[in-house]
């Protein structure tokens, strides 16, 4: 352990040394100082040329300015990324045919800012002298405009490209909620956030992560809310990631948590945009990343991935109940299967007789120890629910019934198991299943053997054992600084009425303690008021 | 680092070693004991037998299996001169392990109770890890072998039935008690012990004719049934007497055991005619008084009770009416008390009531006194009994339905 990680700290600074991470591409390769535009419309192309003419999808279209003097010119882009008819419309048609009346407008002014101002008539064109910038600019899906003797590029933003249409998200399904969620692309999700909370101080920064992939990281967060030093954090990490590629937010994820070697989640991801706006408005940060739909959000506590967004939507009083129903799985999922082997190979005192009794007649002929047969159990029942989930749908019913009957039934008739184990495996999986955050639930799939061979071992006494043991770790835990069970903690300002309870709206006066600063989210309570009598009569009257 | 490690291993280490409970049971090894009898073997040894349940035949699937007919229980008689040998003997007979955390009834033979008495055998119950406290110790008339394979009716383990006639009630028939409690009352110097008796007696239900039933493809009522019957009363730890039904009562009245229990007595306006009652709550007081350097015992009972069955003609709507009946409930109760203590207190001579302790907890100076001679003291007391009976309703009628002339 402590040879691993010094030798990674010495691996780490070796590699840290003198170097800086940079996201472009070619910041490495130049030792002489980055790349810029040259004035000679030749150069450039031969730099471009270089560097991504061989990618048989970049176009390097020539042509000449509708000037006087007639300059070359040349659009650079990425054949299937661009708007053709943007391209076309905003740029090539106005600088080939319109712009000689554009310069007899205005009097003699640099040929730049006749074609920023007058000419290029695309919305979004930004001035760029970076070679690596313009690479990757046109690697993302911009259009390169160079004209002779013009020391500086522009990026015309029109890139378009196919993307999945806006669904309903999959694995957070709910009955009263809004019906959108993320989806791949960065911009449609920044707009599903920025629809929902139109303030402006909801903050969008972007960071570029990844040798190669480049991929867009978005750091959303409302100023004045989320606090100054968890964004330090926040940026600090990501900063420090160095790898070749990100590829979904998970890697991230991994990179940034505080815990790496926990089997707890200590970053809650979601693909609803209503949950991300609910996290933003309680002083959470929200790391988007392009290409794919899920969102992490920091700092989380352990409670947080036991709500469902619908807690808040539906009456607070079922909010509640179902809260509580959540947390009776979430026992029942860890220790049923232990307490059933520890109980009926240890304790058999503690059940009552006839109960006993009834057990014992169904283990008769059964020729395994009850430890072997829940391992075998649970182990055959998380290969069904693997497969289940990888299949393709239409295969998957196929597994379904598979499992029920051959596990289900044969087993039982065959004697391997007795049907009350099948009863105890059945009831933990679906205690599992109610579970909204998946990545807590497969910890505590996890978690669930041990627990076994502890209680196979040792009784309750081993389930008591790997319980402190749990809760010990967990309450070591914390994410981005905030403590795992923060929520839980005890005091005269906690977050206990949203834990134990679901607090009605107008009863929350204050934002989660241990978040953010500011906590005040409404200035007093607006219960409402039932009307009183005389105007109740008005009413019924009318 | 390393010390951390070593912390570590040293706390699994003493998790393995600091657990009590080591040993994994499987359940399909584990004969379940459901109840033990004892009773004389030959030669001075104690014969015991162990009942405990034949899974096998209690599986759902029994049906499928083709054990339908098998009993659902097993029972195994050992030997041995003291009970923890004759325990050790069942394993020579047996393929599974004996599991007693279940054992809901110890009987003990009625002659080893009288001549032997109760301190060697429950000491062995007491003692073990494995059994309960809670387990009733009741006394065994006549054959034990026969009481103990005894099968029918809805639980047909005859121990299990046994333990169930004790607990379906607030009240047991009988007055019964459990291990933990006849063992206090053994050790009690102002106590004395007394517990329930079972017996196997001819059932009621079963037809006269053999084969009564089998019509209908059901095993046949049996012949005989377990009953509880009498309780033994103790001196020290060594059975002197029975009391029957009636002084049984007495017993409970006095010990202040009686709750929701039914009571049959005569109609004040009717005689022969009958009244039933349902005590519903029930307060003992034992009051001793010193009344010129001698031991009064003054018995206080508050009862109240709901009206069930009125023989006779009878308006009980009436203040009067309803007087005279609770008079009459009184009465009723009163001699039962005094029939109990004419046999423990006069007959037998041993505090099974408990004045003794009542003396002690109202007098302790004078108790220090007289409790050596407590023996001797106890049978002349002269014992008031005062009774504060009330029908608290008559239920939904008042009036019994009366056919009208025509």
């Amino acid at each position: 352990m402590s040879i691993w990680s010094k030798w990674l700290k010495a691996h780490m600074a070796s590699e840290g040394t003198g170097k800086t991470y940079g996201n472009s591409p070619a910041a490495k390769q130049q030792n002489s100082g980055p790349a810029r535009v040259q004035p000679v419309l030749r150069d450039n192309w031969n730099f471009l040329q270089q560097k991504i003419g061989s990618n048989f999808d970049v176009i390097f279209r020539r042509f000449f300015l509708d000037t006087k003097s007639a300059e070359e010119a040349m659009v650079v882009y990425i054949d299937n990324l661009v708007d053709q008819a943007a391209l076309y419309n905003n740029v090539l048609a106005p600088l080939m045919y319109d712009s000689r009346r554009s310069r007899e407008k205005t009097s003699g002014s640099g040929l730049e800012e006749l074609l920023l101002n007058t000419m290029l008539s695309a919305a979004s064109v930004t001035a760029e002298q970076s070679m690596d910038q313009l690479v990757a600019a046109i690697l993302s899906g911009g259009v390169i405009l160079l004209v002779d003797g013009v020391s500086n590029a522009f990026i015309i933003d029109i890139s378009l490209y196919d993307q999945r249409s806006i669904s309903e998200p999959e694995a957070e399904v709910l009955v009263r909620g809004p019906r959108e969620g993320f989806t791949e692309s960065l911009p449609a999700n920044l707009v599903m956030i920025r629809r929902r909370l139109k303030s402006p101080d909801l903050i969008f920064e972007t960071m570029k992560i990844g040798r190669i992939s480049a991929t867009q990281v978005c750091l959303a967060y409302i100023q004045g809310v989320a606090p100054a030093d968890l964004l330090d954090e926040v940026k600090e990490r990501l900063g420090r990631i160095d790898i070749d590629g990100i590829l979904e937010s998970g890697y991230l994820e991994e990179f940034i948590e505080d815990h790496p070697f926990s089997p707890f989640p200590q970053i809650l991801h979601t693909e609803r945009p209503d949950r991300t706006a609910a996290c933003l408005l309680e002083g959470r940060v929200a790391i988007i990343t392009d290409g794919t739909p899920l969102v992490l959000i920091v700092p989380v506590e352990i409670s947080v991935f036991m709500t469902s967004p619908e807690d808040y939507y539906e009456r607070y009083i079922i909010g509640t109940v179902i809260r509580w129903l959540r947390y009776a799985a979430f026992t029942l999922s860890i220790v049923l299967p232990s307490l059933f082997i520890a109980i009926t190979s240890f304790h058999q005192e503690m059940i009552p007789i006839r109960l006993l009794i009834s057990i014992s007649s169904f283990r008769q002929g059964v020729p395994f120890t009850t430890l072997t047969e829940a391992f075998l159990m649970e182990a055959t029942f998380e290969v069904l629910r693997e497969a289940g989930t990888r299949l393709p749908r239409s295969v998957g019913s196929a597994v379904s019934i598979v499992g029920a009957l051959v596990i289900g039934q044969a087993a039982v008739q065959a004697g391997l198991v007795s049907p009350l184990m099948v009863i105890v495996v059945a009831a933990t999986g679906i205690a599992s299943f109610t579970f909204p955050a998946y990545n807590l639930a497969l910890t505590l799939r996890l978690l669930r053997f041990p627990l076994m061979l502890l209680a196979g071992a040792l009784g309750l006494f081993g389930i008591m054992f790997g319980i402190i043991m749990i809760n010990i770790h967990v309450a070591r835990l914390s994410s981005f600084g905030l403590p795992y069970l923060n929520s839980l903690s005890p005091g005269p300002s906690t977050n206990l009425k949203d834990v134990l309870l679901r607090a009605p709206w107008w009863a929350m006066n204050e934002r989660p303690l241990g978040i953010s600063r500011n906590r005040r989210r409404q200035s007093r309570s607006f219960k409402p008021l039932t009307p009183n009598s005389t105007s109740g009569k008005e009413a019924d009257q009318q | 680092m390393i010390r951390r490690l070593l912390f570590i291993i040293l706390i699994i280490i003493n998790i393995f070693t600091l657990s009590g409970c080591w040993d994994a049971q499987q359940l399909d090894n584990l004969a379940v004991v459901t109840g033990i009898a004892l009773e004389k073997g030959s030669e001075g040894r104690i014969r015991i037998i162990i009942q405990a349940v034949n899974t096998q035949a209690v599986s759902a699937d029994s049906g499928a299996s083709g054990l339908t007919f098998q009993k659902a229980y097993q029972n195994k008689a050992v030997e041995g001169y003291s009970l923890y040998e004759a325990f050790d003997n069942i394993r020579f007979i047996t393929s599974t392990q004996q599991f007693y955390s279940h054992l809901g009834v110890i009987i003990i033979a009625e002659d080893l109770a009288r001549e032997r008495g109760m301190t060697e055998f429950l000491d062995y119950f007491e003692r073990n890890a494995q059994s309960r406290l809670d387990s009733w110790v009741l006394i065994g008339r006549g054959d034990l072998t026969e009481l103990m394979d005894s099968p029918g009716g809805i639980r047909t383990i005859p121990t299990q039935r046994i333990q169930a006639r004790m607990e379906t009630l607030p009240t047991p028939p009988f007055a019964a008690l459990q291990l933990a409690e006849f063992i206090k009352l053994m050790q009690n110097e102002s106590l004395q012990p007394y517990t329930a008796g079972v017996e196997n007696k001819a059932s009621i239900s079963a037809a006269d004719e053999p084969g009564h039933g089998i019509l209908d493809g059901n095993v046949p009522d049996p012949l005989y049934d377990i009953t509880v019957n009498g309780t033994a009363v103790f001196r020290q730890d060594k059975l002197v007497g029975w009391l029957d039904k009636e002084e049984s009562r007495g017993l409970q009245w006095l010990r202040g055991q009686v709750s929701q229990v039914n009571r049959v007595f005569e109609n004040p306006d009717h005689p022969g005619k009958r009244i039933g009652v349902y005590i519903v709550s029930a307060k003992t007081r034992l009051e001793p008084q010193i009344r010129n350097g001698q031991i009064v015992m003054q018995v206080n009972l508050e009862v109240q009770s709901y009206l069930q069955e009125s023989q006779g003609k009878a308006n009980w709507g009436e203040t009067s009416a309803l007087s005279r009946l609770e008079a009459a409930q009184g009465e009723q109760i009163k001699r039962e008390v005094e029939a109990a203590l004419q046999k423990g207190q006069q007959e037998y001579q041993t505090d099974i009531f408990g004045f003794g302790q009542a003396v002690h907890r109202n007098y302790p100076e004078e108790w220090k006194l007289i409790s050596s001679e407590w023996s001797e003291i106890f049978p002349a007391v002269p014992v008031e009994i005062q009774v504060k009976s009330t029908i608290r309703h008559t239920s939904l009628i008042t009036q019994p339905a009366e056919p009208a002339p025509k």
